[in-house]
C-alpha cells in the first residue's frame, strides 16, 4: 500500500495536490495534503474521460433538447462524432447527427446519406426544399473523430463544414421550423434513425459564426456567447448538462451510454466558455525550487488559436507568476516569471482528446525546464527570484474573462523542489496511478 | 550473461543470445547492464534503462540513451518491468493494491442547513477503508449536529442513497464549552460507486459552527 505522497522521489513534498475525483458538489475541490488549499469551482464540474455519449441508432437512442429555437433566424451546431463502423455510399440507411423536425415535410437535419455516403444538410418547408448541400468526403472511417458544424443564418446563408476544411454554402436565408424538438443523435424522438457512434463536445448558438470561430470550434474553444454547451463527459447517469447561457439540460434516452476507452477517471470538466477553479487567497507558495504537474485529458488543440488561453496559473502579481498556458504562437508554454523577468519554454501541440503529463520545474537560481510526458521539450536560464504567496487559477487567467480553457484535468500539483533529475520517472508513475496508457 | 555483440547508435543494440523471443517480448521492460567491458565498473555499468521495442528477428533492443554509450561485449540484462525500480530510486511500478489517499476541508456548518464535508467517487476503481475525522469549534449552545453518509447503489448510479445502517449518533452540543472531535468509518464502494459525508445543522445553537475534516480512503489501482 502506497501513500499519495509517495508519487514524489524522497527529498520532495507536495505543496499543493488536487485530485479531481474528490471534487465536492461541484463547487469545490478539497486538497489532498495537509496545509493545501481548497479551490473554488465556478461553472466547474465533476466530469470523466468518457468519448462522448454513444447511440446505437435505435428508437430510444437520442438526446432531446426540447423545442428550440423556434423560427429562429439564426442557428449553428458545432459537434464531434465517431461512427462504429466504416460508412460509404454501400451503407443500408440514413444516420441522423441532428434535427428539428415537424413532419417529414418541414425539418432541417444533419445526417450521412447512405446512397451517397455524403453528410448532408438539409431543410424542407411546407414540402418544398429550401436546401440540400453535402460534404465533399464520401466516406466515414470507424473509430475516427470528425468534427462538423453546420449553420444557418438570415444573414449569411447556410455553412457545412467538415474538420475545418471548406465551407460548403448555400445562399438560402429562411428561419428555422416554427415547432419542433431539437433532436441529437437522431431524427426525431422515437425515430430508429440515428447515427451507430459517439457524439461529444456539441456546442450551439444563435449569431453568426466568424471564420475565427469557426476554426476555433474545430481546436476546442467554444464562443463566449455560445449558448448551448453539451459536452457530453458526464459518463453516468441520463443528465446531459448545459454549461452554456442557455441552461437547458437535456436528458438521454434509455438506450444511451457512455462510451469509455481504458481510461476511467473522474476529471474538472471545463466548458470554455466561462468554467474555472481558483483559489484567490494569496496563499501558495511559488517561491524557491518548485514543479508544477498538470496530467489530464487535453480538450483543445493548442495551435492555430488567435486567443490566450490559460491551463493552470499562479501568480502573485504581473511579476511573479508560474503559468501553463498558450499564448497565440502555436504550443504550450510553460513560462516563468519573478521580479518582473521572465522566460518561456514553447512545448507541444496536444489533439483534442490526448492525454498529457506536463511538469515545470523552476530552481531558486532561474534554471526552468519543461518536461511533456517525460520527455524533455526544452530549458531556460534567467527567470527573475520569484517573491511572493500566489492565487491558483485553473482553466483561466487570473485576468476577468480572459483565458478560458476547454481541458480535463485529473491532477494537478505544485512540488517542493526542482523534480527535474526525476521528471520521467514521475511522468511514469502518473501515468500509471491515472492509466494514461502513454508510452513514457 | 547476454553480452551486447552489435552497438548500432546510442539508442539501439543487438544482443545475439537474446534473439527469438518474439517481437515486443521485452518491450516496457529495463535494459539493465551488468558489466562494463572495460572491467573497472565505470558507466554505464549499473545502469538501466526503458526498452522501447525488440525485434525478435536480429535481437535488436531499442532503448533510452545511457549516460555513456554502450560498447560491444558489455554484459546487459532484460528486467521485468515490475520488479526494478530505476536508478533515481523512484519505482515505476505503482503497487496493484491499494493506494492511500487523503484529503482536507475547511468548512462551516450553518443553522438549519447541510454541508457535505467530502464527496468521493469509485469511478477508476474500489474505495475501502474510508474514515471521516472532524473537528467541531466549540459552541456554547445548545446546537445539534447530524452526520450523515449517503452512497449510490447497484444499479442506480447517480442517485444518492442514505446508509443507515450502522446508525450514526446525532452528536447534541458539540463541544460545548470546549471543541470535539469524531471519527467515522464508512462502508466500502465499488467500482462506480459514490459517496458523499455531510453534516446537518438544526436551527439553533450558533449561527455558523466551523468544522475542519480530513478524509483518508485506501483506493485500488
Amino acid at each position: 500500500m502506497l501513500d499519495i505522497e509517495q508519487l514524489l522521489p524522497p527529498g520532495y513534498r507536495f505543496r499543493e495536490l488536487w485530485d479531481a475525483e474528490l471534487i465536492n458538489n461541484n463547487a469545490t475541490l478539497p486538497s489532498s495534503i495537509p496545509g493545501g488549499h481548497k479551490l473554488t469551482l465556478t461553472g466547474a464540474r465533476k466530469g470523466t474521460t468518457t468519448k462522448g455519449a454513444h447511440f446505437d441508432g435505435s428508437a430510444t437512442s437520442n438526446l432531446n433538447l426540447g423545442a428550440l429555437y423556434n423560427a429562429g433566424a439564426k442557428l449553428w451546431v458545432s459537434l464531434r462524432f465517431k461512427l462504429d463502423r466504416d460508412y460509404d455510399s454501400s451503407a443500408s440507411a440514413y444516420q441522423f447527427l441532428w434535427s428539428k423536425w415537424i413532419d417529414d415535410n418541414n425539418r432541417i437535419l444533419l445526417a450521412l446519406e447512405n446512397s451517397l455516403g455524403k453528410l448532408l444538410l438539409f431543410k424542407i418547408d411546407g414540402g418544398v426544399n429550401a436546401f440540400s448541400i453535402s460534404s465533399t468526403q464520401i466516406s466515414w472511417n470507424a473509430n475516427q473523430s470528425y468534427h462538423v458544424i453546420a449553420s444557418i443564418s438570415s444573414a449569411e446563408g447556410v455553412r457545412l463544414i467538415i474538420d475545418n476544411g471548406t465551407p460548403v454554402t448555400d445562399a438560402d436565408t429562411s428561419a428555422l421550423p416554427n415547432e419542433g424538438d431539437l433532436v441529437i443523435g437522431s431524427q426525431y424522438d422515437g425515430e430508429a434513425s440515428g447515427i451507430k457512434g459517439v457524439i461529444s463536445d456539441v456546442v450551439i448558438g444563435t449569431d453568426d459564426l466568424s471564420v475565427a470561430e469557426e476554426l476555433n470550434l474545430y481546436k476546442g474553444v467554444p464562443p463566449s456567447d455560445a449558448i448551448n454547451s453539451y459536452l457530453l463527459d458526464e459518463g453516468r447517469g441520463v443528465t446531459a448538462y448545459d454549461r452554456g447561457s442557455g441552461a437547458n439540460n437535456g436528458t438521454l434516452d434509455s438506450s444511451c451510454s457512455w462510451d469509455f476507452g481504458a481510461t476511467k477517471l473522474p476529471v474538472l470538466s471545463l466548458d470554455g466558455i466561462n468554467d474555472y477553479a481558483a483559489h484567490t487567497a494569496y496563499v501558495v507558495n511559488i517561491s524557491g525550487d518548485l514543479s508544477l504537474i498538470w496530467a489530464g485529458k487535453f480538450g483543445i488543440n493548442y495551435t492555430g488559436i488567435a486567443s490566450y488561453l490559460s491551463l493552470v496559473e499562479m501568480i502573485f502579481d504581473n511579476d511573479n507568476l508560474i503559468y501553463f498556458h498558450y499564448y497565440p504562437n502555436d504550443y504550450v508554454n510553460w513560462q516563468t516569471k519573478g521580479n518582473g523577468t521572465q522566460k518561456f519554454i514553447p512545448g507541444l501541440v496536444p489533439s483534442v482528446g490526448d492525454y498529457g503529463i506536463l511538469i515545470g520545474t523552476l530552481t531558486r537560481a532561474g534554471v526552468s525546464k519543461f518536461f511533456w510526458n517525460g520527455n524533455l521539450v526544452g530549458s531556460e536560464t534567467g527567470t527573475g527570484v520569484i517573491e511572493g504567496l500566489a492565487r491558483v487559477f485553473i482553466g483561466k487567467d487570473h485576468t476577468v474573462g480572459i483565458g478560458f480553457t476547454a481541458d480535463k484535468p485529473s491532477l494537478i500539483g505544485l512540488v517542493e523542489g526542482d523534480v527535474s533529475s526525476v521528471a520521467k520517472q514521475l511522468s511514469r508513475r502518473i501515468n500509471k496511478l491515472k492509466n494514461f496508457g502513454l508510452t513514457i | 550473461m547476454p553480452a551486447i555483440t552489435t552497438v548500432t547508435d546510442s539508442t539501439h543494440c543487438k544482443i545475439d543470445s537474446l534473439k527469438s523471443h518474439g517481437d515486443g517480448r521485452f518491450q516496457g521492460d529495463w535494459l539493465h547492464i551488468e558489466r562494463d567491458d572495460g572491467g573497472a565498473g565505470a558507466p554505464p555499468q549499473g545502469e538501466a534503462r526503458r526498452i522501447l521495442s525488440y525485434t525478435s528477428v536480429d535481437g535488436t533492443f531499442e532503448h533510452e540513451a545511457f549516460s555513456t554509450g554502450l560498447a560491444v561485449n558489455d554484459e546487459a540484462l532484460p528486467l521485468h518491468r515490475e520488479f526494478i525500480d530505476d536508478i533515481n530510486g523512484v519505482s515505476d511500478v505503482v503497487e496493484r493494491e491499494f493506494l492511500l489517499k487523503q484529503a482536507f476541508n475547511t468548512t462551516v456548518t450553518t443553522k438549519n442547513s447541510s454541508v457535505t464535508l467530502f464527496t468521493l467517487d469509485a469511478l477508476a476503481g474500489p474505495i475501502k477503508d474510508i474514515q471521516v475525522e472532524f473537528y467541531l469549534a466549540a459552541d456554547g449552545g445548545v446546537t445539534k449536529i447530524t452526520p450523515s453518509v449517503y452512497k449510490t447503489r447497484a444499479g442506480d448510479i447517480i442517485t444518492f442513497t442514505k446508509e443507515v445502517v450502522p446508525a450514526i449518533i446525532d452528536l447534541a452540543q458539540p463541544g460545548l464549552a470546549t471543541a470535539s472531535r469524531y471519527r467515522y468509518t464508512c462502508k466500502d464502494l465499488r467500482e462506480g460507486d459514490q459517496f458523499y459525508f455531510s453534516l446537518a445543522q438544526t436551527d439553533d445553537g450558533a449561527a455558523t459552527i466551523v468544522a475542519d475534516a480530513a478524509l483518508t480512503y485506501k483506493e485500488a489501482r
